[in-house]
C-alpha cells in the first residue's frame, strides 16, 4: 500500500521535473530560448519537443507563419494633383526570431517598424506619379462608353476626345513591386528578423472632398447623355414629319402627272376619233352640231327672237 | 515517517467508513484514470473534414473522415480543416440568412464596393469568392487568418482588375473577363503565401453606377424610352399618311385610266352615230337636213318662256305671234 503511494507521488515527481526541462514548439511556431534575460543558442524552428534547463531558462514563441499587416489609410496627393485615400496591406513573417527577439522584443514591436518602413515607402512612390498610373494596370486601349465622354462630340454621335483616350501607362502592379523591393531591401539592411514575402494595394479611392466632385462630373455628364438621347428622339421626329410630306407629295403628284397623261391620252383618241369622223362631211357636222346645241341651251327660261327673214320663221309659216 | 504524520493518518482512517480501504481509493482513481484516457484518446473527423495530428507540436498525419484514436493527456493534438467545403466570401453585401428569399444585411458596405475605374469614374462591383482547402497542411500553418487574407487579397485584386477597366467595361461589358482575371490574379498571391487555398469562383454580383449618381442613369434610360417613343410615334404617324396617300393616289391614277376609256368610247360612239347619220344624209341630203331642223324645233320651242318676230321691214319689235299656240297647241302668250 505504501508503496503505491510512494509509486504515485514518484510520477508526480517526475511529471513535473520533466514539464520543466521539456517544452513542445508547435508547427506553427518558433522558439527563442533566454536564460536569465538573454537568449541562449540560435531561434528553434523545427517543432516538436526540446529540451531546456529548468528555472533559469524562459522559452518565448513566436508565430512562423506569414503574418498580416495592414496599413492606416493615408491620404496621399498624386503627382497630377488629386488627392486619394491609399489603403495597403502586407504579408510578412519572422525570418530570424533570435534577431527579432533582440531588435524589437516581439510581433507588436515588428508591426511598428513596418508602419514606418512601408507607410513612408507608400506614400513617396505613389505621390511621384498620376493617379491614372497607379489606378491602372496595363497601358490597354479601353472600350469607353458614353460616361467617359469629355470634349464635343463629333459627327454621328460618336464622341470626341475622351478621357483616358490619351496613351495612359498603368503602373499599379509595377508601382506595387517597386514598393515592396525597396521595403525588402530596407528590411534586409535593418536586419531585423522581418521578411516581407508581399505588399499590395487594397483600396485606392478618391477623398470624399473630390468623391463629390466626381459623382457631380458623373452627373452632369448622364445629363448630357440623356439630353442628347431626347433631341436625338426630336429631330428624328420632325425628320420623319418631312419625309412623310415628301413622300406624300411626291406620291401625289405622280399621281397627278400620270392621271393627267391618261386623261390626255384620252382626249388625244377622242380628237382624232372624232376628227375622223366629222371630216367627211364638216358642214353636216356644223349643222348636226348646231341643233344639239339648241337641243341644250334653249329651255323655259329662253326668248327666241326671229327675224320674218329667218329659215325657222319661213318653216313655220310653212308649217302653218 | 514521522509520528506527527502517523497520527494524522490515523485520525483520518477512523473518520471514513470502515470498508473503504486504501486499496480500493486507488483503485477508484485507477478507474477513472483510464475512463479519461480511452474518452480523451478518441476523436472523430466529420465527413467533409481532413484532420491533421500534431504530436508534441509536431506535424505528424492527415487523418481521413472517420473515428481516430491519439495519445491523449496533450501529447496528440487534433485540428480540424473543412477540406470538402466551399466556403463564400461575400463584399459590397452581407447575406444574413440564407433561404428561398435570403435577407441580407442592411448596413453600408460602400466602402468596400465602390471601386475607381481605368477612366477615373467610380463604379458600385459587388462580388463573391469561393474557395476550398487543397492543403490542410499549409492553411493551417503556413498562414495566419487564411480566411482574412483572402478577404484582403480579394479586394486589393478586384480593385486593380476594376482599375484597368473603363467604366463602360466594368457595368456592361468585361463581367467575364474581370472574373476571370480577378479569379486568377488571386490565386497566385495566394499561392505565393502558400496558403493552401484554391480560388473556385469569382462571381461578380451587382456591379451598377454609385447611389449619388443612379438618378442620372435613370434618367440616361428614360430619355432613351422617350427617343424610342417619339421615332415610333413618328413611324405611326408616317403609316397613317402615307399609306393613304399611296391608296389615294392609286385612285386618281384609276379614275384617269376610267376616264380614258369613258372618253374614247364616247368618242367612238358619237362617231359611229354621225356616220350612221352621214350615210342616210348623203342618200338624201336635202329632205333629211330639213327633217332634223324641224325635229329640233319642234322639241325646242315649246319649252320657252316667250318667242318675238321681228319683220325687218317694220321698226320695233311688233307684230306679235303666238307661235307657241299653232306649234304646240297649248299655253298662253302675250
Amino acid at each position: 500500500m505504501k508503496k503505491l503511494i510512494a509509486a504515485a507521488v514518484l510520477l508526480i515527481v517526475a511529471l513535473i521535473v520533466l514539464k520543466s526541462v521539456l517544452f513542445t514548439v508547435p508547427e506553427y511556431k518558433q522558439a527563442v530560448k533566454v536564460q536569465l534575460g538573454s537568449p541562449v543558442g540560435g531561434p528553434i524552428t523545427q517543432a516538436g519537443l526540446h529540451f531546456k534547463a529548468p528555472l533559469i531558462q524562459d522559452i518565448h514563441l513566436f508565430d512562423k507563419r506569414i503574418l498580416e499587416w495592414d496599413g492606416d489609410p493615408e491620404v496621399i496627393p498624386t503627382k497630377d494633383s488629386k488627392f486619394i485615400f491609399v489603403d495597403t496591406f502586407a504579408r510578412w513573417r519572422i525570418s530570424n526570431a533570435l534577431t527579432l527577439y533582440k531588435k524589437v522584443d516581439n510581433e507588436q514591436g515588428a508591426q511598428g517598424r513596418l508602419d514606418d518602413i512601408l507607410d513612408g515607402l507608400v506614400r513617396d512612390t505613389l505621390s511621384a506619379h498620376t493617379l491614372l498610373e497607379i489606378v491602372r494596370t496595363s497601358d490597354r486601349q479601353m472600350e469607353l462608353g458614353e460616361e467617359s465622354l469629355t470634349g464635343p462630340e463629333a459627327e454621328g454621335g460618336q464622341a470626341a476626345g475622351r478621357e483616358g483616350q490619351t496613351h495612359v501607362h498603368g503602373l499599379r502592379d509595377e508601382l506595387t513591386r517597386e514598393i515592396t523591393e525597396a521595403a525588402k531591401q530596407r528590411l534586409k539592411e535593418l536586419d531585423l528578423g522581418i521578411e516581407l514575402v508581399d505588399l499590395e494595394i487594397k483600396r485606392l479611392d478618391y477623398t470624399d472632398k473630390v468623391l463629390r466632385k466626381v459623382y457631380d462630373r458623373m452627373i452632369s455628364q448622364q445629363l448630357r447623355i440623356a439630353e442628347k438621347y431626347r433631341a436625338l428622339g426630336q429631330g428624328k421626329k420632325a425628320e420623319i414629319a418631312g419625309q412623310v410630306t415628301e413622300e406624300s407629295k411626291q406620291i401625289q403628284s405622280e399621281a397627278y402627272k400620270k392621271a393627267q397623261e391618261i386623261l390626255g391620252e384620252g382626249d388625244a383618241r377622242a380628237a382624232r376619233i372624232y376628227a375622223a369622223a366629222y371630216q367627211k362631211d364638216a358642214r353636216f357636222y356644223r349643222f348636226v352640231e348646231t341643233l344639239q346645241t339648241y337641243r341644250k341651251t334653249l329651255d323655259e327660261r329662253g326668248v327666241l327672237i326671229l327675224s320674218t327673214d329667218s329659215e325657222l320663221y319661213q318653216y313655220l309659216k310653212e308649217l302653218k | 515517517m514521522d509520528e506527527k504524520f502517523k497520527d494524522r493518518m490515523e485520525e483520518l482512517r477512523s473518520r471514513v467508513p470502515r470498508k473503504l480501504t486504501g486499496g480500493t481509493v486507488m483503485g477508484a482513481l485507477a478507474v477513472v484514470v483510464l475512463l479519461i484516457m480511452a474518452l480523451t484518446s478518441y476523436y472523430q473527423v466529420e465527413p467533409n473534414e481532413t484532420g491533421g495530428l500534431l504530436r508534441f507540436g509536431r506535424f505528424v498525419k492527415t487523418t481521413a473522415p472517420g473515428p481516430h484514436f491519439k495519445i491523449p493527456f496533450g501529447v496528440d493534438k487534433v485540428y480540424r480543416v473543412k477540406t470538402d467545403y466551399q466556403f463564400k466570401e461575400e463584399f459590397g453585401f452581407r447575406t444574413e440568412h440564407a433561404g428561398v428569399r435570403s435577407r441580407y444585411s442592411t448596413a453600408d458596405f460602400t466602402k468596400e464596393s465602390e471601386m475607381l475605374t481605368g477612366d477615373q469614374n467610380i463604379a458600385t462591383v459587388t462580388w463573391v469568392v469561393q474557395y476550398r482547402i487543397h492543403d490542410p497542411r499549409k492553411y493551417l500553418f503556413e498562414v495566419r487568418d487564411v480566411p482574412g487574407t483572402i478577404r484582403d487579397v480579394a479586394e486589393a485584386t478586384m480593385r486593380a482588375v476594376v482599375g484597368d477597366q473603363s467604366f463602360n467595361e466594368v457595368i456592361r461589358q468585361k463581367r467575364q473577363e474581370i472574373e476571370l482575371a480577378v479569379k486568377q490574379r488571386m490565386q497566385k498571391i495566394l499561392d505565393l503565401y502558400q496558403s493552401g487555398v484554391t480560388i473556385k469562383l469569382v462571381q461578380l454580383q451587382d456591379v451598377h453606377p454609385p447611389a449619388p449618381v443612379k438618378d442620372s442613369f435613370d434618367e440616361v434610360n428614360r430619355a432613351r424610352q422617350e427617343m424610342d417613343q417619339a421615332i415610333n410615334q413618328s413611324y405611326q404617324q408616317y403609316n397613317k399618311v402615307i399609306y393613304r396617300v399611296k391608296g389615294e393616289a392609286q385612285q386618281m391614277v384609276k379614275e384617269a385610266e376610267g376616264s380614258k376609256v369613258e372618253r374614247i368610247n364616247q368618242a367612238l360612239g358619237d362617231a359611229a352615230r354621225f356616220n350612221k347619220l352621214l350615210a342616210e344624209y348623203r342618200r338624201a341630203p336635202e329632205v333629211t337636213r330639213r327633217r332634223l331642223y324641224l325635229e329640233t324645233m319642234r322639241k325646242v320651242l315649246p319649252r320657252l318662256r316667250q318667242i318675238y318676230v321681228v319683220d325687218d321691214n317694220m321698226k320695233g319689235m311688233m307684230p306679235l305671234m303666238d307661235l307657241r299656240e299653232s306649234t304646240a297647241g297649248k299655253g298662253g302668250a302675250q
